[in-house]
C-alpha cells in the first residue's frame, strides 16, 4: 500500500475528529450539549485502551495466555465502588476547580507547591515510556502497511525516521485540540466528543478483526482452541501456571491496572476534569466494564490464530492484528484496522499530553514565575497568551522526549512491559490519594517523603535497568547490585526472587511508599491549610450539604485588585461575568464594595485556580490579599489539641480556688487560736499575779512569826487572821478559776431547759440573807408577776444572782446598808435588778467592770476582796443564756446591775436558741 | 434504597470480585482441556465479569438515574 494513501487517510481521520470537535463544541455552546451524558462519558473514560491494549493484548496473550487480562479486570473489579470513590474526588474536584492529579494532591496536602512538583514531576517521567510505545505503535503499523516491515528506527538517521514525522504531527495535533483557548476549568466539550468517537472506533475495528479472524479464516471459537489446543505451546496459554502467571503476580496486575485506571494523569482528566455530573459516574460503571469486556473478547482467539499462522516467531506477536488481515491480503480491513489503532493510539496521547501539558504548567512553570510577583499593578497585558505559549511548548518538549526514548529503548521492549513500567509509577499515588480523601491526619510531608520514596524505589527497578539494555550503562549492576551491593539488584531488590520485575518493583516502591507516608504523618504537624484542605477533601460531602463557601482564611483584598488579577488570568469578557454572576447569586454591588469578603476572595482564587492551579492560584491570591495572623481553623485545631489541657487546668483551677478556700479557713482558725492563745497566756500571767499577791502576804506575814518568836499574842493572833483571810481569798481565786475554765468549755453543752425565773432570785436571795444581816445591810426582794418563764441552766442562773449580791454585799454603805433585788417580767424579757446604796461606780469603771481581773479600788477601803472574775464570769454566763448585763451607776448614788434574759415562749420551743455560744 | 445500602452492596460486589479473580480460587478453573470448545479459565473469567457487570448495573440504577 503507498504511503501516500496512508497519509492522506490519516489525515481525513484528523480533519473529521476536527469535525467532530467543532460539532460539539458549538452545539454545548449553543446549550444543546452532546457529551453531557453518561454514555459518551463512559466511552470517553475508554482512553484507558491505547495501542497497548489494540496491539500489545494480543501480542502479551500470545506468550502468557490471559496474561493480558488483570489489566482490564482491576478497572472492571474496581468500577463499582466508583460510585464511591471516584464521585468523591470529582466532588472535591469541582469544587476546588482541581485540574490535575498533580493539582489534586498539592491542593490536598495544603496547596503545596513543592508537592506539586514531585507529583508532576512523577508523571512525566512515569508517563514518557508510555507515549512512546504509542508512538512505536503508530510508527510500527505505519510500516507494516506500507510493506516495511523490517525497518528499525534506532538504526536509521531521525530525519529519516517515519515516526519523527508520526510525532510532529501528533504534536501539531495535540496542540490544535488542547489549546486552543484557556478554559478555566480545563474543560474541552470538543475533546471528549472526539476522544468518544475514537473509543467507539478502536472498537469496532478491534471487533471487525476479532470477527474476520475467529469466523472468516475459522469456524468460530471452538475451531480456533481446538486447533491451538493440538499444538503444545499453544495449549499452555489455556492455563495459568504453565503460562508463567501465579498469585503474587497476577494480584500486583490487578492492583497496578486498578491503581492506574483512576490516576494516570489522562484518565484522571477524563474521569473526573472533564466530567459534567457527578451523577454519570452510576452508568459508567458498568458500562465501561462492558466496553472492557467486549474489547478484549477476541484477544485470546486473534492470538491463537497468530501463532499458528506465524508459527516460527517471523512475525513480531504485537503486530499479529495487522499481520494476520495483511497476509491473507485483506488490505483494506487491514487499513480499517490499522485506523483504530492509530484511534486507540492518537487519543491516549492527546488526552494523556494535555494533562500533563496542564500539570507543567501550572505546577511547574507558574509557581517559580508567580512567585515575587505584584499582581496588583494595573497591566492590560494578559497572561492567557503566554500561558498557551508555555503549554504549547511543554507539549512538544513531551513528545520530543517520548520520541527520544522510543528510539533509544522502546523499540527493544514489547509494549505491554513498557506500558506496565508506567502503571507502577503512577501507583506511586495510591496511597497518598487514598489516605487523602480518607485520612485527615496525613500531612504534607509524609506525602512527600511517600511519594519521592515510591519514586526512586520504582526509577532504580524498573527504568533503570532499561537504560543498562540501551548499553546507556554499564551492565554489572543488574548482577552485582548498585555499589556492588547484592542486596541492591533492580529486578531482585533485597534479595526477593521469583518474582516479575514489575511485581518486585511495585511492591517494594509501594511498600516503603506507603510505610513512609504514614509514619512521617503521624509524626508531624499540619499548618493551618493543610487543615482545612484535609477537612475538606474528607468531609466533602458535610461541605456540600452546608451549601456555604467554605472560608479557609481571614483574608482581605480590595475588589480592584481581584479584578486585575482575574482579568489578566481569564481575560476581561469571562472576568466580567463571574463578578457579575457573583453579584446576582450574593445580591450585592461589588462597586460599591472597596474591600473583598472572604466570600469573593476565595471565589476568585477557585476560578484562577482552574486557569492555572491550587498552588499557582494561592501564591497570585497571596501577593494581593493580607492574611490575618491567626486563622479560625488555626484556632478550632489549637482548640481541639489544648482541648485536654483546657480540661486539667479547669479541674486544677478548682482544686487550686478550693485550696484557697480552705487556707483562709486554715488562716482564719490559725488567728481565732492565735488569739485564744494570747487570751490563755494574758489570762495566766494575771491570775498567777493574782495568786503571788496573797500568797506573797501569808510567806511574808508567816516568816515574821517564825522569825519573831516572842511576838505578843494580840499581834500574833492579827497576823494569823491576815493569813487566813488570804487563804481564803486564794481559795477563792483558784475556785473562780476553775469555775470559769469549766462554764467556758461547757459552753457549747450547756444543758438549757425551761425554769421559773423568781425562784432562782428567791432561793439565791434567801442564801445570802443571813450574810447581809450579819453586815447590818437592809435587804429588800421584790418579785413581780411570778412565775416567769425563762430557758435556763438552774444553777448557773443561780450563780449570777449569788455574785451580784455578793458584789452589791462587798460594796455596800457600812452604816444602812441596803440591797434590792427586783424580779420581773417585761414584753419580751424579764430582768433583774440588783441594787445597792455603795459608793457608786465611775463611767470609765463602767467600761471595764465586766473584764477579767478588773477590780475597783476604793481610797477609803483599800483592795477590796476578790479576784476580779466574779463579774466576768456573771458576764459570760449571761450571754450564754443570750441575755445581756448592764450596770447604772453614778459615784456616790449606788449601783443598779440589770439582768436582761428573753422569756420563755412555749410553743416557740427550743427553736429560738437552738445552740448557745 | 438507601445510599448507605447501595454502598454496602457496591463494595461487596468489588470484594466478591476480588475473591473471585484472584488466587487461588481462580486457578482452580485453570485446568488443561476445553469445555464446549473454549478453555475452561477463558470461560470462567468471562462469565464471571459479566455476572459482575450486570449486578453492578442492577444496584448502581439510582431513581435519579433512571429520571435522566
Amino acid at each position: 500500500m503507498p504511503p501516500f494513501l496512508i497519509i492522506s487517510i490519516s489525515i481525513g481521520y484528523v480533519a473529521l475528529l476536527f469535525l467532530i470537535a467543532w460539532i460539539a463544541d458549538k452545539r454545548e455552546a449553543a446549550g444543546k450539549s452532546i457529551v453531557k451524558n453518561s454514555a459518551i462519558y463512559a466511552l470517553s473514560m475508554a482512553v484507558y485502551c491505547t495501542a497497548w491494549t489494540f496491539y500489545g493484548s494480543v501480542g502479551r496473550a500470545a506468550t502468557t495466555g490471559l496474561g493480558f487480562l488483570p489489566i482490564y479486570l482491576g478497572p472492571a473489579l474496581l468500577a463499582p465502588v466508583w460510585w464511591l470513590l471516584l464521585k468523591k474526588i470529582i466532588l472535591i474536584s469541582k469544587s476546588q476547580r482541581i485540574t490535575s492529579i498533580a493539582d489534586f494532591i498539592s491542593s490536598r496536602y495544603g496547596k503545596s507547591t513543592f508537592l506539586g512538583i514531585i507529583a508532576t514531576l512523577i508523571a512525566v517521567f512515569g508517563i514518557i515510556p508510555y507515549i512512546s510505545i504509542q508512538l512505536k505503535a503508530i510508527s510500527g503499523s505505519f510500516d507494516l502497511l506500507a510493506g516495511q516491515a523490517k525497518a528499525t528506527h534506532g538504526n536509521i538517521p531521525f530525519y529519516l525516521d517515519t515516526a519523527l514525522y508520526i510525532t510532529i504531527a501528533l504534536a501539531a495535533f495535540t496542540i490544535l485540540f488542547g489549546t486552543r483557548n484557556l478554559d478555566p476549568n480545563e474543560r474541552h466539550g470538543g475533546l471528549v466528543a472526539a476522544i468518544a468517537f475514537e473509543s467507539l472506533l478502536k472498537l469496532i475495528a478491534f471487533l471487525a478483526i476479532g470477527i474476520f479472524v475467529t469466523f472468516g479464516l475459522y469456524d468460530g471459537f471452538g475451531d480456533i482452541f481446538s486447533k491451538g489446543a493440538a499444538v503444545p505451546s499453544i495449549k499452555a496459554l489455556f492455563t495459568l501456571e504453565s503460562a508463567g502467571l501465579y498469585g503474587g503476580e497476577w494480584f500486583w496486575l490487578l492492583f497496578l491496572s486498578m491503581s492506574a485506571v483512576m490516576l494516570l494523569p489522562r484518565q484522571f482528566h477524563v474521569a473526573v476534569v472533564e466530567n459534567t455530573n457527578a451523577a454519570h459516574v452510576a452508568r459508567a460503571s458498568w458500562m465501561f466494564p462492558l466496553y472492557l469486556l467486549l474489547i478484549n473478547i477476541f484477544v485470546l482467539p486473534i492470538a491463537v490464530a497468530g501463532l499458528l499462522m506465524f508459527p516460527e516467531g517471523a512475525v513480531e506477536p504485537d503486530s499479529y492484528v495487522l499481520s494476520i488481515p495483511l497476509a491473507t491480503g485483506h488490505e483494506t480491513l487491514a487499513l480499517f484496522v490499522a485506523l483504530g489503532g492509530f484511534s486507540a493510539a492518537t487519543s491516549m496521547v492527546i488526552v494523556a499530553v494535555i494533562a500533563l501539558s496542564i500539570m507543567i504548567v501550572n505546577n511547574l512553570v507558574l509557581p517559580a514565575l508567580v512567585r515575587n510577583q505584584d499582581f496588583g499593578k494595573n497591566n492590560d497585558q494578559s497572561i492567557n497568551t503566554g500561558l498557551l505559549g508555555i503549554r504549547r511548548i511543554s507539549i512538544i518538549l513531551v513528545l520530543l522526549f517520548s520520541y527520544a526514548y522510543f528510539k533509544a529503548i522502546g523499540e527493544q521492549y514489547s509494549l505491554v512491559s513498557v506500558g506496565l513500567i508506567s502503571f507502577t509509577a503512577i501507583a506511586q499515588f495510591t496511597p497518598v490519594v487514598l489516605g487523602g480523601i480518607y485520612w485527615k491526619r496525613a500531612t504534607k510531608k509524609g506525602a512527600i517523603w511517600g511519594l519521592s520514596t515510591g519514586f526512586l524505589i520504582w526509577a532504580f527497578c524498573l527504568p533503570f535497568p532499561t537504560l543498562v539494555e540501551a548499553n546507556l550503562i554499564n551492565d554489572r549492576i543488574m548482577q552485582e547490585g548498585l555499589f556492588g551491593w547484592s542486596i541492591f539488584q533492580p529486578y531482585a531488590l533485597f534479595g526477593l526472587e521469583g518474582y516479575s520485575p514489575v511485581a518486585n518493583a511495585a511492591f517494594w516502591s509501594l511498600l516503603f511508599n506507603t510505610f513512609i507516608y504514614v509514619v512521617v504523618s503521624l509524626n508531624t504537624q499540619q499548618s493551618p491549610l493543610e487543615v482545612s484542605q484535609a477537612d475538606l477533601f474528607v468531609d466533602i460531602y458535610k461541605y456540600r450539604s452546608g451549601g456555604s463557601e467554605y472560608e479557609v482564611m481571614r483574608r482581605r483584598a480590595k475588589v480592584r485588585d481581584l479584578r486585575i488579577v482575574m482579568n489578566r488570568f481569564l481575560g476581561i469578557p469571562r472576568t466580567q461575568s463571574l463578578f457579575t454572576a457573583y453579584e446576582n447569586h450574593n445580591r450585592v454591588d461589588l462597586s460599591r464594595q472597596p474591600v473583598a469578603e472572604a466570600n469573593l476572595i476565595n471565589y476568585a482564587e477557585t476560578h484562577i485556580a482552574g486557569a492555572i492551579g491550587a498552588a499557582s492560584a494561592k501564591i497570585i491570591i497571596g501577593s494581593i490579599t493580607k492574611e490575618d495572623p491567626i486563622s479560625l481553623e488555626e484556632m478550632f485545631k489549637v482548640l481541639e489539641q489544648t482541648k485536654e489541657i483546657v480540661k486539667y487546668s479547669k479541674a486544677l483551677e478548682k482544686k487550686s480556688s478550693e485550696l484557697e478556700r480552705t487556707t483562709l479557713q486554715l488562716k482564719q482558725a490559725n488567728e481565732q487560736l492565735k488569739e485564744l492563745d494570747r487570751l490563755k497566756a494574758d489570762f495566766i500571767t494575771t491570775v498567777t499575779h493574782e495568786l503571788r499577791t496573797p500568797i506573797t502576804s501569808i510567806k511574808a506575814l508567816s516568816k515574821i512569826m517564825l522569825d519573831n518568836k516572842d511576838m505578843p499574842e494580840a499581834q500574833r493572833a492579827e497576823f494569823l487572821s491576815i493569813v487566813v483571810t488570804e487563804s481564803e481569798r486564794l481559795t477563792r481565786l483558784i475556785n473562780q478559776v476553775l469555775d470559769l475554765e469549766k462554764i467556758q468549755s461547757e459552753s457549747g453543752e450547756t444543758k438549757l431547759e425551761p425554769l421559773d425565773l423568781a425562784e432562782v432570785a428567791r432561793q439565791a436571795f434567801n442564801g445570802l440573807r443571813q450574810l447581809m444581816r450579819e453586815k447590818n445591810i437592809n435587804p429588800q426582794l421584790v418579785i413581780e408577776g411570778a412565775p416567769i418563764r425563762v430557758y435556763g441552766h438552774f444553777d448557773r442562773l443561780t450563780q449570777v444572782v449569788v455574785n451580784l449580791l455578793s458584789n452589791a454585799i462587798k460594796f455596800a454603805s457600812d452604816e444602812q446598808g441596803m440591797i434590792r433585788l427586783h424580779c420581773y417580767p417585761g414584753v419580751k424579757s424579764a430582768y433583774i435588778e440588783v441594787r445597792d446604796n455603795g459608793p457608786g461606780i465611775s463611767l470609765r469603771d463602767q467600761e471595764l467592770i465586766f473584764e477579767k481581773f478588773t477590780q475597783i479600788s476604793d481610797k477609803e477601803k483599800g483592795k477590796p476582796q476578790g479576784s476580779g472574775l466574779g463579774l466576768f464570769i456573771t458576764h459570760t454566763i449571761v450571754r450564754q443564756h443570750q441575755g445581756r448585763l448592764s450596770v447604772e451607776s453614778a459615784p456616790g448614788e449606788g449601783a443598779t446591775f440589770k439582768v436582761s434574759l428573753p422569756l420563755y415562749a412555749e410553743k416557740q420551743g427550743t427553736s429560738i436558741w437552738p445552740s448557745l455560744q | 434504597m438507601t445510599n448507605n445500602d447501595r454502598s454496602l452492596k457496591l463494595i461487596s460486589i468489588f470484594l466478591l470480585g476480588m475473591v473471585l479473580f484472584n488466587f487461588p480460587l481462580a486457578s482452580l478453573f485453570s485446568r488443561d482441556g476445553l469445555f464446549l470448545g473454549l478453555p475452561k479459565l477463558y470461560w470462567y473469567f468471562f462469565l464471571v465479569w459479566a455476572g459482575l457487570i450486570a449486578l453492578t448495573a442492577w444496584i448502581a440504577r439510582s431513581p435519579k438515574a433512571k429520571k435522566t
